[in-house]
């Protein structure tokens, strides 16, 4: 059976932009929101999201991957945020006036209503990898063997990813509650 | 049992999300009270994770400008065409080719060339590459 994301995929292909948006809309949500629980800010993650998107467009045409098309998105997505995380994690080591600024950028959960602090700093305190599986089990409620296949390992080490993420928040959290 | 504790860990508490051929193993560990038990504690772990990780209610939606970015994607960019396929032989043809090939070459040439072949054959024959001749020679010259 063709899904409707094959269909319209099929027309985006073939350049229809009308089918294009309506990919957009049934994905960009759930894309922006794991990318932003991985790079922790708000505008980062909105430039990321339309990357993705981008080479969604650019992509179309020779799309050839036997994944899901939310699968492809998510693994793009993953790789531009991490790659992203750890871009900006560089330049805080190599120049600490700047860090400060980019730490002020990005540690926004604050600023999003209904956030808690505590919660904000301990995730931003895992690397990005454990942030991105943390992000698809928890918040997108995904398979382990699905977060195997967007992040290209496998099921064993997405879960000796999402135990020591489990392990450092708890420590980081039960800190913080003392 | 020990690799239902293992896929319990790798795979976690919603049996429906094993591979299949697990799902035997998962039966063996469900009729166990042990197995029922870690299975039980490992369900309310993982709720209890999505309850605390999800409690700041958070759940971002694109900004209009982020829409209108999105929209205006198929009038910025271009598609990239998908690359044209270099034709491949199969390589039972290409083996065939090549063997028809090279015996219509060589047939040709040996055609063409038996004579030359044959002199050559006299001449390498006439050589005296043990050097028997020149130390036949200095003998004589002694």
């Amino acid at each position: 059976m063709v899904s409707r994301d094959a269909t319209l995929l099929a027309r985006t292909a073939e350049g229809d932009a009308q089918a294009f948006q309506q990919l957009v809309d049934r994905h960009s949500s759930a894309v922006l929101n794991v990318i932003y629980r991985i790079v922790l800010s708000r505008a980062d993650a909105e430039d990321l999201c339309q990357e993705v998107f981008v080479r969604l467009w650019k992509q179309a045409p020779s799309w050839q991957d036997e994944a899901k098309l939310s699968t492809w998105l998510y693994r793009v997505a993953s790789n531009l945020a991490i790659n992203h995380s750890q871009r900006v994690q560089q330049r805080f080591v190599v120049d600490g006036e700047l860090a400060e600024q980019l730490a002020d950028a990005s540690t926004p959960l604050n600023d999003e209503p209904g956030d808690s602090p505590a919660l904000a700093a301990a995730l931003s305190a895992l690397p990005e990898e454990q942030r991105a599986a943390i992000a698809f089990r928890y918040y997108r409620e995904m398979p382990v063997r699905d977060i195997a296949d967007v992040l290209g390992n496998s099921p064993k080490a997405v879960e000796s990813l999402l135990g020591r993420a489990r392990r450092r928040l708890r420590q980081l959290l039960g800190e913080n509650n003392d | 049992m020990t690799s239902y504790f293992r896929a319990l860990q790798c795979y976690g508490a919603n049996l429906r999300e094993w591979p299949a051929h697990l799902w035997p193993i998962a039966l063996l560990g469900m009729l166990s009270r042990r197995g029922r038990a870690a299975r039980r504690s490992a369900l309310a772990d993982d709720a209890a994770w999505r309850r605390q990780l999800q409690s700041d209610g958070l759940s971002l939606a694109p900004s209009a400008a982020m829409q209108q970015r999105l929209s205006a994607i198929p009038g910025a960019h271009r598609q990239v065409a998908p690359p044209q396929r270099p034709v491949f032989l199969p390589v039972s043809m290409a083996t065939a080719a090549a063997m028809v090939l090279g015996i219509a070459i060589g047939a040709t040439d040996l055609t063409s060339s038996s004579s030359v072949f044959s002199d050559d054959y006299q001449a390498f024959a006439s050589l005296d590459i043990a050097g028997s001749n020149d130390v036949a020679d200095w003998l004589e010259g002694e």
